[in-house]
């Protein structure tokens, strides 16, 4: 019922073992199971988050790429675009159909052009320019906005115990 | 697991405790008054009332857990998470409600109220089971064990809870037509028929998604023989072909959402009727109106993608093998070739088959690029625009919109339609130069070396996808009109044309260069180094480990 998914996916991973770009590293979570990956995102230099690594598990529906993944950091990270579950909330993961927040446009959404790769440097770059408008972290968007060098403070606080520190 | 075993153990304390106490004030009410009646007055006073009350939640918990267990078994943290997100708002909701009724009702209120509560988290339970329930599905899953599971048999069993209680309480309020608890038991009667028909929505589903699992496994087996017969090393070739011939259901999301609205109008409808008795109150009407104008919306906008997605195969090109040749080959939305020769793809007896359906005809987009019909079909129902460049295919009038380039630029257009990066590249080139033939569209950032390193290249499509480009106002140049994005050129010589993008993160201005090369017949397009975030290599991300690592020791020290 989902081969089509099944396929795409496969040529994804079989495209990221390839060449994928530095800083991101993703791969199913079992080979039984293509429908959950794994990933690693590096942070992006310049910003708190650099140093860090950090972990996010990918869920795919039965009709991707006809509807988007939902990507999921475990744990979360402290960031204005990201709930406290530690859910992503970017445009290009909100399927064309839904607005819920009724001002993304329908070019910012998903599409099946997006892939793997290109949802994990959306987020890198996510990381490096958050996107107060639409926070989905209240007190990060906050913490952003007025007291940069106490947000950057928790972040890099949170990175170091991350790292086992 | 240790504060899971201290909080049961607190539980158990609690209960104990409020049991005794109950007994306690039973007893002692009983034992100090004369006459049933008394007792009961007693009862119901000062603090005996919250002993008793807190004795019935801690009564209707346990027997809820109960009920759950035997019909659900464990529940999954998903659903207790879907449980406790919904279950505050339907609390006051079922109080708001209750509170418009006489004070007489109140008992037959209360316990219709707590039912209501229970069934509502049964419902929620189940839907959340049919996507466990389709999630486990796996290669050995037949479809009578599908059906023959607990999922069903909740369903039925629900479902005749539900009928049970509407009917009576529609048989109660119609016999007794003057009766004080009349509009009592007509709202718990809307209530669940509210309840029914969202058990209805969700058992079209489960049929809907049955039927595809059914659809899966008939055409499984029928590969399987294939393989069977043919035998050999073609096996896993053809194994692969033929798998993908039922890639799902067609129209699956349109089935879905035809039944959600399907639901809907139901709903709306029962909320219609509710009007008569309750004597047009302006609230309800004002709510009806809302809903039937939402659903007359929806079902427009469903009809209007229904009628062109029919005449999808009709208005769209056919590409032929010659005009794909041209192109990437391959289709984005299953990243599969786009093969044009279905003689190539489908062999067997499978050939006819699919070849009336047509489902891996390369169909041409207005925009100029190609798909597979059935995958385009699966997009077209959720979004009426091109995936890869997101312009409109029909117009208001359910006609194809015109394509308005050349056939030249549409093949320069498809041939990188990989990227929106390229497709702005063929826009700049409409827009200052149509000498030109383009045949390759070269990117390359200006740091010097080419774009072979993966990384760089693949940041560098990553911002100019962001970048928004500027819709042309007048355009002399030709009868394109929205097709193409124009920018303003800055500067233009021998073969060098300089142009601003707007990056749509920042809102800066990127000043980008096009370099225009007659004699090869090659273009560039140069970006600024800055403008791109560089990703770091692995040696990078090691080194700023390490020196996290002296930082830590540093601090440590201090």
């Amino acid at each position: 019922m989902s081969k089509t998914a099944q396929k795409r996916l496969l040529k994804e991973l079989q495209q990221l073992m390839k060449d994928s770009s530095t800083g991101i590293v993703a791969g199913p979570r079992s080979e039984n199971d293509l429908f959950v990956w794994d990933c690693l995102i590096q942070g992006p230099p310049d910003t708190p988050y650099e140093g860090g690594i950090f972990n996010a598990k990918l869920e795919f529906p039965k009709d991707y790429p006809l509807s988007p993944p939902k990507l999921t950091f475990t744990p979360s990270i402290l960031h204005p675009n990201i709930y406290h579950n530690g859910e992503v909330c970017i445009s290009i993961l909100h399927s064309p159909g839904d607005d819920p927040n009724m001002y993304e446009l329908a070019e910012e959404r998903w599409s099946p052009v997006q892939s793997v790769e290109k949802i994990l440097l959306s987020v890198m770059s996510m990381l490096s320019e958050p996107n107060v408008e639409s926070g989905a972290n209240v007190d990060a968007c906050i913490l952003w906005r007025d007291n940069r060098p106490e947000f950057e403070l928790q972040v890099k606080r949170s990175i170091l115990q991350s790292l086992g520190f | 697991m240790a504060t899971s075993d201290t909080r049961r153990r607190q539980v158990a304390c609690f209960a104990l405790s409020v049991y005794a106490l109950t007994i306690y004030a039973v007893y002692n009410s009983a034992r100090t008054s004369v006459s049933f009646l008394q007792a009961t007055i007693k009862l119901t006073t000062g603090f005996n009332v919250v002993i008793l009350t807190v004795f019935t939640i801690l009564n209707s918990a346990v027997l809820w857990k109960l009920s759950t267990a035997i019909l659900f078994g464990n529940l999954s943290l998903l659903e207790y998470e879907h449980i406790f997100e919904r279950l505050p708002f339907t609390i006051i909701n079922t109080v708001f409600m209750s509170s418009m009724f006489h004070e007489q009702d109140f008992f037959t209120v209360t316990l219709f109220g707590l039912l209501l509560l229970y069934m509502k988290v049964f419902h929620w339970i189940l839907k959340d089971r049919l996507e466990a329930l389709l999630q486990s599905i796996h290669e050995s899953t037949t479809l009578k064990s599908l059906i023959c599971t607990r999922f069903s048999f909740n369903l039925v069993l629900l479902a005749i809870l539900d009928y049970k209680i509407v009917s009576g309480c529609i048989t109660n309020s119609l016999s007794n037509s003057f009766g004080a608890s009349t509009s009592v038991h007509l709202m718990v009667g809307m209530e669940f028929a509210m309840l029914l028909i969202d058990l209805l929505n969700l058992a079209m589903h489960t049929v809907l998604n049955f039927y595809e699992f059914y659809r899966t496994q008939v055409d499984a087996h029928l590969s399987s023989v294939d393989t069977d017969t043919d035998g050999g090393d073609e096996e896993n070739e053809d194994e692969d072909v033929n798998g993908s011939s039922f890639a799902g259901l067609e129209g699956k999301f349109m089935y879905e959402r035809v039944i959600d609205v399907f639901t809907r109008f139901l709903k709306t409808l029962i909320h219609a009727i509710m009007l008569i008795p309750f004597r047009m109150s302006i609230l309800l009407i004002k709510d009806v109106f809302w809903d039937v104008l939402t659903l007359c919306q929806i079902v427009s906008s469903l009809w209007r993608i229904w009628q062109n997605n029919k005449q999808l195969d009709d208005k769209l090109k056919t590409m032929s093998p010659v005009e794909l040749s041209a192109t990437d080959n391959i289709c984005i939305v299953c990243m599969d070739e786009l093969c044009a020769d279905l003689e190539e793809v489908v062999q067997g007896p499978d050939r006819e088959k699919v070849a009336k359906t047509g489902k891996y005809k390369p169909k041409r987009l207005p925009c100029g690029h190609v798909l597979h019909l059935f995958c385009l079909k699966n997009w077209m129902e959720r979004s009426q625009t091109c995936p890869i460049c997101r312009l409109p295919v029909f117009d208001e009038n359910g006609n194809v919109v015109q394509s308005q380039s050349s056939t030249t630029n549409r093949t320069t257009q498809a041939t990188n339609q990989s990227t929106n990066v390229t497709t702005t590249a063929a826009t700049t080139t409409t827009t200052t130069t149509t000498t030109t033939t383009t045949s390759t569209t070269e990117m390359d950032s200006s740091g010097g070396s080419t774009a072979s390193t993966p990384s760089s290249r693949q940041s560098t499509q990553q911002t100019l996808g962001d970048l928004t480009p500027t819709p042309t106002t007048a355009d002399s140049n030709s009868n394109i009109a929205n097709l193409w994005y124009s920018y303003p050129i800055q500067e233009a010589k021998d073969g060098v044309v300089t142009f601003s993008l707007r990056d749509s993160v920042s809102g800066n201005p990127v000043r980008a260069k096009l370099t225009l090369n007659n004699d090869n017949e090659t273009q560039r397009i140069t970006i600024p180094n800055e403008c791109i975030h560089h990703l770091e290599s692995i040696q990078g991300l090691k080194r700023r480990i390490s020196e996290l690592e002296a930082q830590v020791r540093e601090m440590s020290e201090h």
